[in-house]
């Protein structure tokens, strides 16, 4: 079924948590080299689905296919030895360590392959040659020696980001980018973006702001009570009457 | 002598902070039962070298394997279990494991267990030997622990000590590295135990007790915890200072418990941590050093 276009692709995902159907038999389909936002209101089950790709969580039924393999239920750690890369929408670096250690730490995945070779040295001059070329692409170079835990908000962003690139990942997935976000550091993280999709890299991002998820992405699932209610590009989305519905409905109970 | 022993409780006492600081202090699993893998190191090889006749430098290892196996044990169990919870599962291990010393006919019960002096090519090891022993295991172990930092093992235990679930993000399996480090810290304490036993010629149960654990972790938290000589310099503090101060020796657990409230309040990177007192004082003069170099 699957043909060379598809990276992704997920049928009839369903998680409960108990009575709650977070998400309910969600389809989708990620072509190589595009980027998709999962968009949708508070509580839509977009988080969810998320966690069930990277493997944080057991989808309750259905599959998901990374290049035709089933990967769904695997743990987070094999899922991410199998492509797939992630950041956190509450940003998770390793504080106590230096940016260049948090970076070199992401390279393990394919110069350590066992535990007992895990006993070999890291820092070799190479691998931090290496590290620099990443800090280098989100811009943090100059922070390389820093604590991560002192880094801004926006910076720890990028160095999630950069993380996650050295990963070498066929798939990369933003959860929340641009939450807690500065206008500024937003327009940044944007530009940065735009360059990952400049070079081929297939991303899937959940966000909650539309004005974000419109400038970025190719198409955009958009979820409400954990079932998708449209699909497309973001012009047809916003056009779609079910998605203005949901949008507008959550406007009102805010009021 | 007096001094070598006292050196030899150096030893030792560095050898154990070491290993704790791989559990504790790099892979951020709080264990307050070190003491027990001490122990069970020590008895495996009283009863290597008393009741089956080993060489002492075939036991010495294999109390260190003894030790890791229950450690792979201990490790594999606080997978299941975090933070507060492993620090209470640990005491209780070690409070098992030393009522086991304590009662089981085969380790001596109450009597304790006499422990042979060991030979080395009909060489009878005494203290000298034991402290030459001392030195180039615990030359080993801190070169083990220089090297650890700048290793793939090193940066997974940082992911997994900060944040778990990042490291899962980047292909680490938290479990296995957990479980990793506390083999390699129960190897070492395991093996110490085995010295201890043959520098002392006899062990009791007591000696492996859950203040000695205590104190164990006060040395690596004086220190700081996570840092490469920390837990050394603990180490040397917290065995010289009953020797110097007749108080520290009344009041051992007062002083060990006290220290860790205060460490835990002022000082929670340790006296050699980052941006600690003393590194900032150090930096200062170095500083002041350097300017004076310039001025001339």
């Amino acid at each position: 079924m699957a043909d060379s276009e598809t990276l992704l692709e997920v049928r009839g995902l369903k998680k409960h948590f108990g009575g709650l159907k977070a998400v309910d038999g969600v389809d989708l389909t990620l072509h190589r080299g595009e980027t998709l936002g999962l968009i949708g209101p508070n509580g839509a089950g977009k988080t969810t689905f998320f966690n069930m790709v990277c493997g944080f969580y057991t989808p309750t039924e259905g599959t998901i296919q990374l290049n035709g393999e089933e990967i769904q239920g695997l743990p987070a750690h094999a899922v991410a030895r199998k492509g797939i890369a992630r950041t956190f929408q509450i940003t998770k670096v390793f504080k106590d360590m230096t940016v260049e250690d948090n970076l070199l730490a992401a390279f393990a995945l394919k110069r350590s392959p066992s535990l007992f070779s895990s006993l070999r040295r890291s820092h070799t001059r190479q691998n931090l040659a290496e590290v620099m070329e990443y800090l280098e692409r989100v811009d943090i170079a100059a922070f390389a020696k820093v604590k991560a835990g002192d880094l801004s908000l926006g910076y720890m962003r990028r160095l999630e980001i950069a993380r996650a690139l050295a990963l070498e990942p066929v798939l990369l997935m933003l959860d929340e980018p641009c939450a807690g976000l500065s206008k500024d550091a937003t327009q940044d993280f944007l530009a940065l973006v735009h360059k990952l999709r400049a070079a081929g890299t297939t991303i899937m991002l959940v966000e909650h702001n539309m004005a974000v998820a419109t400038a970025l992405c190719d198409r955009m699932t958009v979820l409400s009570y954990g079932v998708k209610i449209a699909e497309g590009t973001p012009q047809e989305v916003q056009n779609n009457q079910a998605v203005i519905d949901a949008y507008l409905g959550e406007a009102e109970e805010a009021d | 002598m007096y001094e070598q022993v006292i050196a030899i409780n150096i030893g030792l006492a560095m050898l154990l902070a070491m290993s704790l600081n791989i559990i504790t202090g790099f892979a951020g699993q709080p264990t307050l039962g070190h003491a027990a893998f001490y122990g069970i190191g020590a008895y495996t090889s009283a009863l290597l070298t008393a009741k089956a006749g080993w060489p002492f430098l075939l036991a010495l290892p294999m109390a260190g394997l003894v030790a890791a196996l229950v450690g792979v044990l201990l490790g594999l169990f606080s997978v299941r279990v975090r933070e507060d919870f492993l620090a209470v599962t640990t005491i209780g291990i070690n409070f098992v494991v030393v009522a086991v010393f304590q009662y089981v006919e085969l380790f001596g019960a109450s009597l304790g267990l006499a422990v042979p002096k060991p030979e080395l090519f009909g060489l009878r090891f005494g203290n000298t030997e034991i402290l030459i022993l001392l030195v180039i295991l615990n030359i080993l172990v801190y070169l083990f622990m220089r090297h650890l930092p700048k290793s793939w093992l090193g940066l997974a235990l940082g992911g997994v000590r900060n944040e778990e679930e990042a490291a899962a993000s980047l292909g680490v399996n938290p479990d296995h590295y957990k479980v990793f480090a506390f083999g390699i810290g129960t190897f070492i304490a395991g093996m110490t135990g085995s010295v201890y036993a043959h520098f002392m010629g006899f062990i009791s149960s007591t000696d492996f007790s859950f203040p000695v654990s205590v104190g164990v972790l006060s040395m690596a938290v004086l220190g700081g915890l996570g840092t490469v000589s920390g837990p050394l310099l603990g180490a040397i503090i917290l065995t010289l200072s009953p020797e110097v101060f007749r108080f520290v020796s009344d009041y051992r657990m007062l002083v060990y418990g006290g220290l860790l409230v205060l460490m835990m309040r002022f000082q929670p990177q340790g006296l050699v941590g980052d941006d600690s007192v003393l590194r900032r004082k150090w930096a200062g003069l170095c500083k002041r050093g350097k300017g004076g170099e310039r001025r001339g």
